[in-house]
């Protein structure tokens, strides 16, 4: 008999489970600080996030129009996060992680059952059987498998967080490749300036039947070659534009500016001081590749402690059913089933996660090993870097240019010609590509650093909002 | 009394002939004066030689033995103010101090090393006993550092000589290590000069802004110089019209010189061979003085500042390249521009010539090199005389006229080219 005290309890039971069924996502799928920084940071002002569609609307191409002026990478970077559709997608995988914690939070749902039964001989009232049938293993396992799921969620943020630092890393390099390559354009145009000065000239001494032809096919050829160098380095500052553009989804016509040169390599240098013990400290803590990997075995760990809890467990459900008979009488039904773990004692899967944990822990000193040799590269090359670059521009260029100035003097009195004063102009712009080219090994061993020690996307979360 | 007048007298004196001023006094009293600590003066026997920029070589006399001592050393040396090096010389100066002794002297000459390497000295063209011809593994071994020789030897012959080491022959002198040694006959013979000068011809590489010379250049060399002076640097020689006048050159360079004199037919009188017979003298206006030759060139002095240069143009400037651009005809006016961007300062020359670049030198325009004289210069009365190297004037004055080196002649009326409007028109050409 159903009273309506009974049909209390059944009221509360149905609470009891719409409860368990929240509608917001649990504080476990909250994002770790420089993702959640980044999520925050771009939410906080949507008018910053510009399509670029919105971003292709001026006729100009000129950058300044479109509000794409990086002066240095980080801006490339942060304009990145808010536009670039490859975060967008991050930010999704993201959104999908944290809804599938959410998921693990909830119990699986109860099963409802209604049947009707036709009365014998055509008389009576037609039986009806109501019943909800609840699994018992949702219940018993669910802080475990929450457990499970944040460490899932843990590694589906590392792994996004080891992309956006890889992107973040790729902006930086292109970012990079496109100031050099138009630096080095620039060098190259006054190579040709030169050559071309020179052909000029050699044209003169030959018009007024002081060079021979032998001699000025010097001059042509140099001309040429030269001409030739500089057509080559253009293409390479269109092609370095463009990896740039591809990489944040720009339109060929949306040209950022960028500036002129690199930035000089900074006099004092602390992370070049830095030894590879220092760095490695830094890439275990930040670096969310390595984090990624350990955070893999947690997770691998807490899936053994699911399915052993699962196991035994003896997975069960328990069933509520009222039954109205045909002569109108009700009655209360309880019942309930168990899972006999006879043939799956879980011990396929636990061997399965062994085997995976093993390799996550071969992986684990793979990429420990790899991450000292290639910071230990990194702080080489950027020493080296600085050593040379400083070189050059404190001592060769000073030098070359102290060279073009005494050769000045030697053709102010005869002992010197045009052509080979021009060829010292040659020198100087040679020992200015030479520069580039060490200032560029410098801030690319810096990039990498960046990277390595996992501190570039926490610089960039730092700084806020982003445009 | 001057010597001018002393000597006119002793010709007037024994008349038409030959003249034996060096038999005017006995050795005793050359001795005497030695002893006195006098240097070759007026009251000598002969007219001594003047050394341009340079000096004569002090004496003294011990028991008949005229004495000299050559000390071979390192020297400061400026050919001009603008370049100094460090040359090696003898006693402070290259040329060494200018032997000057009579045929038949006795002369004993210590000579001391201050060098860091061996060293002799060669007395060139003297006849003289084999061991003291100072020829280094030859006649004697060399001279160390630190040691002093001497070398002695009655002097048989007279003329224009010269003397260098022979040991590191080639090094040293490049290096500047050469002198004059002349030789006054005892008996003189006519007609008496009046002015003796010696100028020893030289060629040093001296690289722009270096300041030492370079002895593995063999043709190409920077400065060529009389007793180691370029021009406007040499003294010019002075003389009185109507005198008589000798230049004595010797030659140690690597190069030949046509030593050519403006003004005159000179006579060539000599060379280390002593001053030759009447018979043998050639009226000359150019004449070529070869590698280790000595000439004596006499003429009478007439008014004007005469030039004597060689005549090798490339001897008559200073250091210049000599493999570079021909730019003369080369109109730069277009390309200058786009140079001047490569290389601001730059300068556009030599389309009509070098003298334009001479102006802008002049003017101070263009700075040059360290340690390096312009390839020519050297200012006239009249403006720009464009030459360096191997040249320098002989500056004759009528009497009353200040004989001042620094002076120019002032040109008598109607002797001197002038400009008209254009040629006449039927004048043919
Ligand atoms: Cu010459």
């Amino acid at each position: 008999m159903i009273n309506s005290q009974s049909r209390g309890y059944a009221l509360l039971l149905i609470l009891f489970l719409a409860g368990c069924s929240s509608l917001e996502p649990p504080s476990d799928a909250a994002l770790m600080p420089p993702l959640a920084a980044i999520v925050a940071g771009i939410n906080a002002d949507p008018e910053f996030i510009v399509s670029s569609e919105q971003a292709t609307e001026p006729a100009s191409n000129d950058g300044a129009n479109v509000g794409l002026e990086w002066p240095d990478p980080r801006q490339a970077q942060r304009w990145a996060i808010a536009n670039a559709p490859r975060v967008s997608h991050m930010i999704a995988e993201l959104q999908s992680s944290q809804a599938e914690i959410w998921n693990a939070s909830m119990l699986e749902n109860p099963g409802f059952e209604l049947s009707f039964l036709e009365p014998e001989a055509g008389s009576g009232r037609w039986q009806l059987e109501a019943g909800l049938e609840l699994g018992l293993a949702d219940w018993l396992t669910r802080s475990v498998r929450l457990d499970r799921a944040r460490a899932v969620h843990l590694v589906n943020q590392l792994d996004v967080l080891d992309d956006l630092t890889e992107y973040l890393h790729q902006i930086r390099q292109a970012w990079l490749n496109a100031v050099a390559s138009r630096q080095q354009m620039a060098v190259h145009d006054g190579l040709y300036q030169t050559a071309f000065a020179m052909l000029e000239f050699a044209q003169q001494v030959q018009a007024a039947g002081n060079l021979n032809e032998l001699d000025f096919l010097v001059y042509e050829t140099e001309h040429a070659r030269q001409q030739r160098a500089l057509q080559a380095a253009r293409l390479e500052a269109d092609i370095a534009i463009s990896e740039l553009q591809s990489l944040l989804g720009l339109m060929p016509d949306e040209l950022p500016v960028l500036p002129d040169s690199l930035p000089k390599v900074p006099e004092s240098d602390k992370q070049s001081l830095m030894d590879v013990g220092q760095a490695m400290n830094l890439a275990e803590q930040f670096q969310p590749r390595m984090r990624l990997l350990d955070e893999a075995l947690n997770q691998q760990l807490a899936a053994e402690r699911l399915i052993k809890r699962q196991v035994g467990l003896l997975d069960g459900a328990v069933k509520v059913g009222v039954e109205r008979e045909t002569n109108s009488e009700r009655r209360l039904a309880l019942g309930g089933s168990i899972e006999l773990p006879l043939f799956d004692r879980g011990h396929a899967h636990l061997a399965d996660i062994k085997a995976q944990r093993s390799s996550l822990q071969a992986q684990i000193e793979q990429a420990r090993t790899e991450t000292r040799h290639t910071i230990s590269q990194a702080l080489m090359s950027k020493r080296s870097a600085t050593e040379l670059a400083r070189q050059v521009d404190a001592e060769d260029l000073p030098r070359h240019q102290r060279m073009l100035e005494l050769a000045l003097q030697e053709y102010n009195f005869m002992l010197r010609d045009t052509f080979s004063l021009l060829t010292l102009r040659e020198q100087v712009f040679d020992a200015q590509l030479e520069y580039v080219a060490h200032t560029l090994a410098y801030w690319k061993a810096e990039s990498l650093l960046l990277k390595l020690t996992g501190i570039d996307t926490d610089d960039v979360a730092e700084t806020g909002d982003f445009q | 009394m001057n010597r001018r007048q002393m000597i006119a007298g002793a010709a007037s004196l024994l008349g038409a002939g030959l003249v034996s001023r060096a038999g005017a006094q006995t050795p005793t009293a050359l001795d005497e004066l030695a002893q006195a600590n006098l240097t070759p003066t007026d009251a000598l026997p002969y007219t001594p030689v003047v050394t341009p920029n340079g000096r004569t070589l002090p004496w003294r006399m011990r028991d008949g033995v005229k004495e000299f001592h050559l000390i071979a050393e390192q020297v400061d040396h400026e050919f001009a103010p603008g370049t100094k090096i460090k040359a090696w010389g003898y006693n402070g100066s290259t040329p060494g101090p200018t032997i000057e002794a009579v045929e038949g002297d006795f002369v004993r000459i210590y000579v001391t090393n201050r060098l860091q390497e061996p060293t002799t000295i060669h007395w060139h063209g003297l006849i003289l006993p084999f061991g003291m011809d100072g020829v280094a593994g030859l006649t004697q071994r060399a001279i160390d550092p630190g040691e002093t020789w001497v070398y002695e030897f009655e002097l048989k012959q007279h003329g224009t000589h010269m003397y260098h080491p022979h040991s590191d022959e080639m090094v040293q002198m490049a290096m500047g290590m050469m002198g004059m040694f002349i030789i006054h006959p005892r008996v003189g013979s006519n007609p008496p000069v009046d002015r003796d000068y010696a100028l020893l011809l030289h060629n040093w590489a001296v690289h722009p802004g270096t300041y030492r010379p370079d002895p593995s250049v063999m043709v190409d060399f920077d400065l060529w110089t009389m007793n180691s002076k370029v021009f406007p640097a040499i003294a010019p020689l002075m003389a009185r019209t109507g005198e008589r006048v000798r230049v004595r050159i010797g030659n140690l360079s690597m190069w030949n010189h046509p030593m050519h004199m403006h003004g005159v037919q000179f006579d060539v009188t000599g060379s280390d061979g002593g001053r030759w017979p009447r018979e043998l003298w050639r009226k000359e206006v150019t004449e070529l003085v070869g590698v280790g030759q000595t000439r004596d060139l006499e003429f009478n002095a007439v008014a004007g500042d005469w030039p004597l240069h060689c005549h090798m143009a490339h001897h008559t400037m200073n250091a210049m390249g000599h493999d570079i651009t021909n730019t003369i005809g080369v109109n730069q006016r277009e390309v200058a521009r786009r140079i001047r961007q490569l290389i601001p300062g730059y300068m556009p020359m030599g389309e009509h010539g070098m003298s334009e670049h001479q102006m802008h030198i002049d003017m101070g325009h263009m700075q040059g090199p360290e340690n390096t004289l312009p390839m020519m210069g050297g200012m006239g009365p009249f403006g720009s005389m464009e030459m360096g190297g191997m040249f320098t004037l002989i500056k004759v004055r009528d009497e009353g006229d200040e004989l001042d080196p620094d002076g120019w002649f002032s040109i008598p009326e109607g002797t001197q080219a002038y400009r008209v409007d254009g040629p006449p028109e039927d004048l043919p050409s």
